[in-house]
């Protein structure tokens, strides 16, 4: 590295002080002043000086908070797991398919990572609100009301899955890419049923990159304002709580007090996830030799790129 | 090729088609819902109507102008300020380097709701311009655009081209022109797509610094699937929908491209 710097000079740093700086600025100083007016009681918009802990005894003991905050919890936990179930199978049949249409699934399942939470959570009303499609299927089959579940904590767990799906199968995708497939053969010339094949051989070779997608994924769901705030008229999360706070009772301390607990919760179940992913990469690479039963054995490479760059930016993260 | 012998598997092709359609239904039941005179009394398919294209084209509309606005100045935030620094950390020229990439993935891991109340608290006078906004938005971009870079300039046959050049006498703004563009342009420009298809949608944190006068597209459609008729809300979300399609189609055609160059050479 001593060679590349000095034949490019110190130009290159210098052009990336903006850079630094708007980081510093704007990310950096921010959030650090997010953690200090959280120390802060607020009232009518000051701020008063002295340090105290009274905004987070506040989330910790008013009802409706801590209900709000174990509903975020419990929500993304259990959309988590969902999601997962439903995508690993589905990356791992589409990393085995042909290449035309894994290509045209592959546009499908990614295109909705462009959409933004409120559509999404639109989609939940047009299906199952109160006047959805699904619902008045439903209506019509009975002939009474039902499928009304779009303001419940199920139509917001069915948004949330639909926005995760995505990015985790985008995840998966890639590493499923990689697994050797004979070894899958051999397992099942063997005797193995799929079920035995799966759990014995293709899940543990997945559970690194699992773990990383389910803490995008926890993350993700955690901090989903957008289409929780489409879908507020019946259930509490806690991104919602933040935007009430702030503009309903200005206080400015306690909904820094819960965003900050809203962001630690994110970025702690990312660091868990991360942390565990690369400890099971490491111990993996350690064994790596005895797992590839047959090293000639062409990877499959396919898609590497392609894959969504949450993926690249979540294993960029661990 | 890939036969396998024994038992036959339908979890992973079941599970496909399920995760395909949970995708698509609700696509295609909003344009369902979109295109009908009236989807609250089951007269789904009774009639085919533009009215609601036309009202939600009409909410839509004045806020075009300052979406471009914001997403072309993102766009310009990053090829100024976060490209030169994405060059700095594939060629390991910042002290740190590893510290500050994880500072790059923060907008990735705290939530928007978080970031966006820190910016509007630390720096209320920037609000109004929309610099605000701007810079938001450009801290949401960080994170994709270093995963999409740095490894591309990183690229060791990019670092030797350079060095060849530099040793013949091309200053830096040449070697920026004539070399380093044009050989990760596909990264670069999937990048740029992704930065702008997620500057359009952003809402979340945008929620929290935006000025009246420039509300993107996002809080229009929000407004009209608060307080319009459902079908007006489809009709905007489609309208949405087709805007972003283009970045993604164009996306995924580079990604396979990038991945076919990669193949042949």
């Amino acid at each position: 590295m001593t060679l590349s710097r000095r034949s490019f000079g110190w130009g290159g740093l210098a052009v990336a002080l903006p850079g630094l700086a708007v980081l510093a600025w704007f990310l950096v100083r921010p959030l650090s002043g997010l953690v200090v007016d959280s120390l802060h009681l607020t009232s009518l918009g000051v701020r008063s000086p002295g340090l105290t802990l009274v905004n987070y005894q506040t989330i910790a003991t008013d009802a409706a908070l801590r209900s709000s905050m174990v509903t975020t919890v419990v929500l993304a936990l259990v959309v988590t797991v969902i999601t997962l179930l439903i995508c690993t199978p589905t990356a791992l049949t589409l990393a085995r398919s042909g290449p035309r249409l894994s290509a045209i699934i592959d546009a499908i399942l990614v295109f909705p990572l462009a959409l933004p939470g409120i559509v999404i959570g639109f989609f939940v009303i047009v299906l199952l609100g109160r006047n959805g499609l699904v619902s008045q299927i439903v209506e019509a089959t009975t002939g009474e009301p039902g499928g009304r579940w779009a303001y419940t904590a199920g139509g917001l767990a069915a948004a949330y899955v639909y926005f995760c799906i995505p990015r985790v199968v985008g995840t998966l995708r890639g590493a499923a890419a990689t697994l050797d497939g004979e070894l899958r053969n051999v397992a099942a010339s063997l005797g193995a049923y799929p079920a035995r094949v799966a759990a014995t051989v293709t899940l543990p070779l997945l559970r690194a990159p699992l773990l990383a997608s389910a803490g995008v994924c926890m993350a993700t769901c955690l901090g989903a304002y957008g289409t929780a705030a489409t879908l507020s008229e019946g259930i509490r999360v806690l991104p919602l709580d933040v935007a009430d706070t702030l503009y309903n009772t200005g206080n400015q301390g306690l909904a820094a007090a819960l965003s900050v607990v809203l962001a630690l919760l994110a970025v702690g179940s990312l660091a868990v996830c991360s942390f565990g992913a690369w400890l099971i990469d490491r111990r993996n690479r350690d064994r790596a030799t005895p797992l590839s039963l047959i090293p000639t054995a062409p990877v499959m490479g396919t898609s590497q790129e392609s894959a969504a760059p949450v993926r690249a930016a979540s294993e960029a993260d661990r | 090729m890939n036969r396998r012998p024994g038992h036959r598997e339908w979890i992973g092709p079941l599970s496909l088609v399920f995760c395909v359609l949970l995708v698509v239904v609700p696509i295609v039941a909003t344009i369902i819902v979109s295109f009908s005179p009236d989807a609250s009394n089951m007269s789904l398919f009774g009639g085919i109507t533009t009215e609601w294209y036309a009202r939600a084209w009409l909410l839509l509309l004045p806020k075009i102008g300052p979406t471009l606005t914001v997403t072309s100045m993102v766009l310009v935030g990053a090829m100024i300020v976060v490209f030169p620094l994405c060059h700095a950390l594939a060629r390991r020229l910042v002290p740190g380097g590893a510290v500050i990439r994880q500072i790059t993935m923060l907008p990735l891991a705290v939530p928007g709701v978080a970031l966006g109340l820190a910016l509007a608290a630390s720096d209320p006078a920037l609000r109004s311009s929309g610099v605000l906004l701007v810079v938001g938005q450009l801290l949401i971009t960080v994170p994709f655009l270093v995963a999409g870079l740095v490894p591309a300039l990183a690229d060791p046959d990019l670092v030797e081209a350079e060095r060849v050049a530099a040793t013949l006498g091309a200053g830096p703004v040449r070697r920026l022109l004539t070399i380093t563009l044009p050989s990760i342009r596909l990264s670069l420009a999937a990048a740029l797509l992704m930065a702008a298809a997620l500057s359009i949608g952003e809402f979340n944190l945008s929620f929290f610094v935006v000025s009246p006068a420039y509300q993107t597209a996002p809080f229009a459609l929000f407004s009209a699937f608060l307080t319009q008729r459902v079908e007006v809300g489809a009709a905007g979300s489609m309208l949405f929908g087709v805007a972003l399609l283009p970045a993604a189609i164009v996306a995924a055609m580079l990604a396979r491209s990038s991945l076919s160059r990669k193949e042949t050479s």
